[in-house]
């Protein structure tokens, strides 16, 4: 083959029957597949980027111009097999392109150490004295501090390319409103006349007095870091004050999110982090953030990630880290037929819904499906952050994991006997009907002999501790009862049966056949009395004390009465 | 330049010895001049799309000197229609050689008889009180372009040679407007706008069209002139030529709707912070999306295969 290797472009427009997030995820899918068959021509899959909103795939490839034909027809049969049921269309033309990319790692580097640069120049200088770094060189610089940052970032970009594209990248964040580009060339020419560049046809790179001058720095700035980070707790005692001295985070999507600290250590850890390694980082982090000044969603990303990889060289830390975070609206479910399904809150909430309320008489409150849907995002997110390191990421994009349908429905399962037990025995048994029955039984017999002895209790928190529990046992048999799933939460348990009772009042006085409108008004009062004896502080109320036992004891009568419509109505 | 607030610079070298510097960032709406009117049809249906968009792919093209808009315009009547505070932008010298101005010829295409569309015309103008001459074709390369607009007529020899006189550029240009509106009602003819070409070419174009109308030249320093106050040409008078083009830069809507991120230069440190995230493909001209770009473009890029 003759002449160089070149980068070209090719677009396609595809007209798709999925929906975004199902073709995102089919692409990544296939694309090293497509990569496979593409290099046995010799011709290499560069980088590729999806437009979801016009629905154009680039893709760029690596071959010898005479190959650019070949390597078009190839992409486009190749993605024709690859994917199914969609349109594929390649627009005519191909186009050399020139790729200037560096990864979110290399540009938080350059961001940390020119500002560190900026920070610290007169100490830099000084410290280059006091190790006889020969720095006669800055004379001849119009802006030194520019010159020492762009030294720097030569070796961190290995090189500039001869329109010194790499400085768009890395260089523009810092210091595009103090230097301009004329200011920058003037500068590598500087570098270039004291031979700490060397210039080729095409690249401009260090030259071994650069290297050596990179290399101080570098010493200096790792210096300054460790020095910054070891003093930071001392001067930031709370949460608040770390998160009151940092600016609002811009999210991808131009919305904004307070900066939390908490939340990021709480991120950490859920994701199986060790609390050693993330208090480890903390002190890190701070000086990551403090120096960046202000940051996007990606930014905190990448520098818990920098931390973490810090102290865990395995990166095991970072790649759960990553997997947690980009998986926080969505992971991908693989269905039974085989075709991708974004794995949301909402969707598993419909999960629960179809698989286990469809067919019983039974009512469940929104409130107690968000929470066990969200539990088991959360489950599913934690058990495959655990085996990130084998999950290949797409970066930016949310499209993970394939997670089967069947799992999802034995994690629900498990979250749905740990969160509503009595409704899991209910449905598991026989026949539900009469374990309904067996349950209110029960939690009535065992609600009795507790407001029994709260009649016969002397001390306030004994006996409010054994109202609760009667009241809990009493309030989820009324649920059962009114056929409402009760929770294990008797917060969440009275509320919903008091707002069933309002509703009751208003609508549905089916139910006065059994519940009369007097009984109606004992349980909305029972309930609502619960709540107010569940918030009780005791220890507060000294002075009170006499009352509050009246108050727990007549609704200890209260619910003894209510125990036995419940068992007389046999 | 000193107080201009925005978020990258990018300089594309065109050849040995000339650059383009392109400004991109994010301006306030309120705070820009268009300087061509919009197509009531056109902006509906781009209303629509931006409303449902999460993203301005692209950003409109600004002299930043003037504040004057080259390109963009139907985006920016839809972000004022829809009362955002901000809009992505691009800026560049409007003084630079490197941005040329170029025209859109009308080209019609029809039935009707060409005595009674020539009847009109003549009518149209007078009425108008805008001076004509009928030339010879062979004459054409004589005319004085900038006060000038020519019809070719299919089947007539000689060229209608309409004079801006002492009118003002802009208003000449409204009174071609409502001539070629008045083509369209009253002979049934389907208005085509196509990038000038060379009055040689013309003859022989009208093989494929019954009727082309070839608009005077305009110069960079009347649109200026025009926007700067307060005044719009129609549609589809200027056609800029940038030689570098930003493309899928992605603003946030949510972000230019906002009115609460703080000043310009904080919205503007606030969008660098995303855009620091993508890195860049440099196309020569010839990318074909809705249409194919003859400019170099310079695509933003979330990066998908690894990078060191």
């Amino acid at each position: 083959m003759s002449g160089e290797l070149k980068d070209f472009l090719y677009v396609f427009q595809i007209e798709q029957v999925y929906n975004e997030l199902e073709l995102n995820h089919i692409l990544k899918d296939k694309m090293p597949n497509i990569e496979e068959k593409l290099s046995k021509s010799g011709i290499y899959l560069l980088d590729w980027n999806f437009d979801d909103e016009l629905k154009y795939l680039f893709i760029i490839v690596r071959c010898y111009g005479e190959k650019r034909e070949d390597a078009g027809s190839l992409l486009e049969n190749a993605l024709k097999d690859s994917i199914e049921n969609v349109k594929i269309r390649k627009k005519s033309g191909v186009l050399e392109t020139r790729r200037i990319a560096f990864s979110d790692r290399r540009k938080l580097l350059a961001m940390l150490m020119l500002n560190l640069v900026k920070e610290h120049y007169r100490e830099l200088i000084g410290y280059l004295v006091e190790n006889r770094i020969d720095i006669s060189w800055i004379s001849e610089c119009y802006n030194p501090r520019l010159a020492f940052s762009l030294l720097f970032l030569c070796h961190l970009s290995e090189g500039f390319s001869e329109d010194l594209s790499e400085l768009y990248l890395l260089h523009y964040p810092i210091f595009l409103n103090e230097y301009s580009f004329h200011d920058t060339l003037q500068c590598i020419n500087a570098l270039t006349r004291r031979n700490l560049l060397s210039q080729n046809k095409k690249r401009i790179t260090l030259s071994n007095t650069g290297l050596e001058i990179v290399q101080s720095i570098y010493r200096f700035l790792e210096s300054k870091y460790s020095e910054a980070s070891s003093t930071l707790l001392s001067i930031f005692q709370t949460f608040q004050d770390i998160n009151s001295s940092l600016e609002k985070i811009i999210k991808r999507d131009g919305t904004f999110e307070d900066f939390r600290l908490e939340k990021i250590i709480a991120s950490t850890l859920k994701c199986g982090v060790r609390e050693d390694v993330v208090f480890g980082i903390l002190n890190d982090l701070i000086v990551i953030f403090k120096l960046m000044g202000n940051l996007s969603r990606a930014d905190v990303v990448e520098a818990v990630k920098f931390s973490l990889d810090k102290i865990d060289g395995s990166r095991e830390y970072s790649s759960k880290f990553e997997f947690y975070v980009n998986t926080f609206n969505y992971v991908v479910l693989l269905n039974e037929k085989g075709r991708f399904e974004p794995f949301t809150v909402p969707f598993i909430k419909k999960m629960i819904r179809d698989r286990w309320f469809k067919n019983t008489s039974f009512r469940i409150s929104d409130r107690i499906v968000d929470n066990i849907a969200s539990k088991t995002f959360e489950n599913i997110r934690f058990i495959y952050s655990s085996i990130s390191p084998f999950i290949p990421l797409t970066g930016e994009n949310k499209v993970l994991a394939e997670v089967q349908t069947s799992f999802v429905e034995k994690i629900i399962e498990k979250e749905l006997e740990l969160q509503l037990p009595y409704f899991y025995r209910i449905l598991k048994s026989q026949n539900p009907l009469k374990e309904a029955e067996k349950v209110i039984h029960e939690l009535v017999a065992r609600s009795e002999l507790d407001f029994s002895k709260v009649l016969e209790e002397e001390r306030l928190s004994a006996m409010v501790e054994l109202f609760n529990i009667g009241a809990y046992n009493l309030v989820t048999a009324l649920m059962i009862f009114l056929n409402l799933v009760p929770s294990i939460s008797h917060i969440s348990n009275c509320t919903i049966l008091k707002s069933s009772i309002k509703e009751l009042r208003k609508t549905g006085l089916k139910m006065e056949a059994v519940l009369d409108r007097s009984l109606l008004n004992r349980i909305n009062a029972f309930a609502r009395a619960s709540l107010k004896i569940f918030y009780l502080d005791t220890s507060l109320e000294a002075k009170n004390a006499e009352k509050i036992a009246d108050y727990v004891k007549a609704n200890a009568r209260l619910g003894l009465k209510i125990c036995k419509f419940l068992i007389s109505r046999d | 330049m000193e107080n201009l607030a925005y978020a990258m610079e990018y300089v594309q070298k065109i050849d040995s010895d000339k650059s383009f510097f392109l400004r991109i960032g994010i301006a306030e709406v309120d705070h820009l001049k268009p300087h061509e009117e919009s197509v009531p049809e056109s902006l509906e249906k781009l209303l629509q799309a931006i409303k449902e968009s999460r993203f301005l792919k692209n950003p409109i093209i600004v002299d930043f000197k003037s504040d004057v808009i080259l390109d963009g315009m139907h985006r920016w009547y839809v972000f004022k229609k829809l009362g955002y505070n901000y809009i992505g932008v691009c800026y560049v010298d409007y003084k630079s050689p490197l941005i040329k101005l170029g025209r859109w010829f009308r080209f019609f295409k029809g039935n009707a008889a060409h005595y009674s569309i020539t009847k009109w015309l003549e009518n149209f103008l007078e009425e108008n009180s805008i001076p004509i001459e009928w030339i010879d074709r062979n004459s054409l390369n004589n005319l004085d372009v900038t006060n000038t607009a020519i019809v070719l007529i299919k089947n007539i020899d000689d060229v209608l040679a309409i004079k801006v006189n002492h009118r003002k550029k802009h208003e000449f240009y409204h009174i071609l407007k409502s001539m070629c509106t008045g083509l369209k009602n009253n002979f049934g003819l389907t208005l085509y706008y196509k990038p000038d070409v060379s009055f040689a070419k013309l003859p022989e174009l009208l093989d494929t069209y019954s009727l082309i109308l070839a608009t005077p030249v305009v110069e960079k320093e009347e649109v200026l002139k025009v926007a700067l106050s307060g005044k719009v040409f129609p549609p589809k008078t200027t056609r800029h030529e940038i030689p570098a083009r930003p493309m899928f830069v992605n603003f946030p809507i949510n972000l230019l709707k906002s009115s609460t991120v703080g000043d310009l230069y904080t919205v503007n440190r606030y969008f660098r912070n995303l855009l620091r995230h993508k890195n860049i493909i440099h196309l020569r001209p010839g990318l074909e999306l809705d249409r194919e770009y003859r400019e170099d473009i310079i695509l933003f890029w979330d990066t998908r295969v690894g990078v060191p």
